[in-house]
C-alpha cells in the first residue's frame, strides 16, 4: 500500500473540503443566528 | 536558534487582548434571552443546521484538540492520520443512519442520563450522572495545562510561573461568560470562533507547508523511522492493530454520545436537523484532526533540522512534546497573523471550555442533584446549582492541571478518561434504544464497568516496554468489551419485572 500517496490525497481533500464547508457555514450560519435570536426574544409562556 | 524565539510582538498582544473580551461582551448581551433552564442548557432547542454545524465544530475543535492532535503528528508523523479517517467514517455513519442521535432528539431529553431514567429508572440515572460527570471532568482536567503550554510556546514566555498565570486568567474569563449567558452565549461564541479559527487554520497550513516544502513534508526526517512515520500498523509506530480497534470503538461511541457534541444534536430544531448535523460535520471532524496533525508533523521536521531545537526535546530535561507545534508556529508565522491565530486558538480554548463546563454542570444539576431531591428543585434553583457547579469544576481544573501529567500523550489521556463514561454510556443507550431485553441490572453493570478505564491513566502505562495488557489501549478496549458483556449477561440473567411479565403474558 502506498501510504505517502494516501496521506497526500487525504491532506488535499481535507483542506479543500473544509474551505468549502467554512464558506457555506458562514453564509448559512449568519442567517440562522438572526432567526434564533428572533425566536428566543419572542414572547412565550414561562415554564 | 533560541528555543523560545518568537515572532509574537506587541501588535499580537493587542489583537489577542481585544479578541478575548468579545465572548464576555456577548455573554452579557445575550443574558436577556436566557429565561428558562432549556434556554440555558439547549438554547431553547432552536438550533438550525448551519449554526449547529458551526457550534458543533466550535466545541469539538478546541485549542486542546489542536494541541493533542499536533502532539500526535509531532510524535508519530503521518501514521497519526488514521485516527482522523476512522473518526470521519464513524461520524458520517452516524449522520447517514441517525444511529442514537435521531432517537434521542425525538425523545426531547436534555442530557444522556435523562434517557437512563426514562428507560431504566431514577437510580440508573443518578449512577450514570455521577460516572458521566467523573469521566467528563477528569477528561477536561488537562485542558488548562495544554492551553497554557500553547500560550507559553507562542509568546515565548518560558517562565514556569507563566503556566499558572495563563491558566488562571483564561479560566476566569470563561467562567464569567458561561455563567452569564449559558448555551445562547456559547452558540454565538462558537460561531465566532469557528469563523476565525477555521480561516486561520487554513491559511496557517499554507505557511506551515511553505516553510517545510511540499516534497520534504512527505519524506520522513532522519531522526524518525521511515516505515512507522507513514504506516500506523508498522512496528514502532506507537499504534498497531489494537490501537486501531480501540479508536474505532472510541470515536464511534464518542461521536454518538459525547455529552458536549450530543448536546448540539439535542439542541437541534428537529430530529432531522440533528441527523444532518452529523453528516455535514464529518468534514469538520476530519479537519480538526488532519490540520493540527499536519502542523505537528511540520513542527517535527522543522525541529529535526536544528540540533539546538532537537536537543531541547531530548534527554531527561526534555521539553514536553506538546510544545513542538506552538514553538514552530511562533517562528514561521508573521507577526500580526500570529496574533490572529493565537486569538483564534484562545477563542477555541474558551469555546471548548464553555461547552464542557456547561455540559458537566448541567449533568450534575439535572442528573444527580435534581433526581436526589425527587423533582423538588425549581427552575431558578436548578439554574443557580448549574452556575455554582461551573465555578466548582473550574477550581478543580486549576488544581488538577497544576500537578498531573499525562503518562503517554495528551490524546491517550483524553481517550482513556473519555472511556470511563463512554464504555458504559454507549452500551446502555444503544441497548436501551434498540434492545427490548436490556434491563436495569445490565445497565448498572455496564455503567460501573466504565470505571475500569481509570487503570489506563496509571503510571504503569508509561514507558517503552509496557506489556500489552498494561497498555492504555488494551485497558481502554477491554473496558468497552466488559461493559458490553455486562449489559448482555446482566440483562439476560436479571431481566426487569415488566419484561418478565410480558414474556409470561
Amino acid at each position: 500500500m502506498n501510504w505517502t500517496l494516501l496521506w497526500k490525497v487525504v491532506l488535499i481533500f481535507t483542506i479543500s473540503a473544509y474551505s468549502l464547508l467554512v464558506i457555506i457555514v458562514i453564509i448559512g450560519g449568519s442567517k440562522n443566528i438572526v432567526e434564533m435570536l428572533k425566536e428566543l426574544g419572542a414572547p412565550r409562556e414561562e415554564q | 536558534m533560541d528555543v523560545f524565539a518568537t515572532n509574537f510582538k506587541t501588535i499580537d498582544w493587542v489583537i489577542v487582548t481585544i479578541y478575548i473580551f468579545i465572548p464576555v461582551i456577548i455573554g452579557v448581551l445575550v443574558r436577556k434571552y436566557v429565561r428558562q433552564l432549556s434556554d440555558f442548557i439547549v438554547a431553547g432547542r432552536s438550533l438550525r443546521l448551519f449554526i449547529a454545524i458551526a457550534t458543533l465544530t466550535g466545541t469539538e475543535l478546541g485549542l486542546v484538540t489542536v494541541m493533542y492532535n499536533a502532539e500526535l503528528g509531532f510524535l508519530h508523523g503521518f501514521s497519526a492520520f488514521h485516527i482522523g479517517i476512522i473518526e470521519t467514517v464513524c461520524i458520517l455513519a452516524i449522520g447517514i443512519t441517525g444511529f442514537i442521535v435521531y432517537k434521542l432528539r425525538e425523545l426531547r431529553v436534555m442530557t444522556i442520563p435523562e434517557f437512563y431514567e426514562m428507560r431504566f429508572g431514577r437510580n440508573v440515572r443518578i449512577i450514570g450522572g455521577i460516572l458521566l460527570a467523573l469521566g467528563g471532568i477528569l477528561n477536561m482536567g488537562l485542558f488548562l495545562q495544554a492551553g497554557a503550554r500553547f500560550m507559553m510556546g507562542v509568546t515565548g514566555y518560558s517562565n514556569p510561573a507563566g503556566l499558572k498565570l495563563f491558566m488562571s486568567a483564561m479560566l476566569i474569563l470563561v467562567l464569567i461568560y458561561t455563567v452569564l449567558g449559558g448555551m445562547v452565549s456559547v452558540v454565538l461564541n462558537d460561531f465566532l470562533q469557528f469563523v476565525v479559527l477555521s480561516i486561520g487554520m487554513i491559511i496557517g497550513s499554507f505557511f506551515a507547508i511553505r516553510s517545510i516544502g511540499w516534497d520534504n513534508l512527505f519524506t520522513a526526517p532522519a531522526t524518525a523511522n521511515n516505515s512507522s512515520w507513514f504506516n500506523p500498523v508498522a512496528e514502532g509506530s506507537g499504534f498497531g492493530m489494537l490501537y486501531v480497534f480501540f479508536m474505532v470503538v472510541l470515536t464511534f461511541s464518542a461521536g454518538a454520545l459525547w455529552q458536549s457534541g450530543t448536546l448540539r444534536a439535542l439542541s437541534a430544531k428537529t430530529p432531522k436537523v440533528a441527523k444532518q448535523l452529523f453528516a455535514w460535520s464529518s468534514v469538520s471532524y476530519l479537519a480538526r484532526r488532519v490540520i493540527p496533525m499536519l502542523w505537528g508533523i511540520c513542527a517535527f521536521v522543522f525541529v529535526s533540522r536544528s540540533s539546538k531545537l532537537l536537543s531541547a526535546f531530548q534527554g531527561p530535561e526534555a521539553l514536553n512534546s506538546q510544545f513542538g507545534m506552538p514553538l514552530f508556529i511562533a517562528k514561521i508565522l508573521p507577526s500580526g497573523f500570529l496574533g490572529l491565530i493565537t486569538a483564534g486558538m484562545v477563542a477555541a480554548f474558551m469555546s471548548t471550555h464553555d461547552s464542557y463546563l456547561l455540559s458537566w454542570s448541567s449533568v450534575i444539576t439535572q442528573d444527580i442533584i435534581a433526581p436526589l431531591k425527587k423533582g423538588k428543585l425549581s427552575d431558578k434553583k436548578r439554574l443557580l446549582t448549574t452556575r455554582i457547579s461551573i465555578v466548582t469544576i473550574g477550581l478543580f481544573l486549576l488544581i488538577w492541571g497544576l500537578w498531573f501529567e499525562a503518562p503517554v500523550s495528551l490524546w491517550n489521556y483524553m481517550a482513556v478518561t473519555g472511556t470511563i463514561y463512554l464504555a458504559g454510556a454507549f452500551t446502555v443507550v444503544a441497548a436501551g434504544l434498540y434492545w427490548k431485553k436490556a434491563s436495569k441490572t445490565g445497565a448498572t453493570i455496564a455503567l460501573f464497568a466504565g470505571l475500569l478505564a481509570i487503570l489506563g491513566i496509571g503510571p504503569w502505562t508509561q514507558g517503552e516496554n509496557v506489556p500489552f495488557y498494561l497498555s492504555d489501549k488494551f485497558i481502554g478496549l477491554m473496558t468497552f468489551v466488559i461493559a458490553f458483556l455486562g449489559m448482555i449477561f446482566g440483562s439476560l440473567l436479571f431481566p426487569d419485572k415488566s419484561s418478565r411479565q410480558e414474556d409470561s403474558g
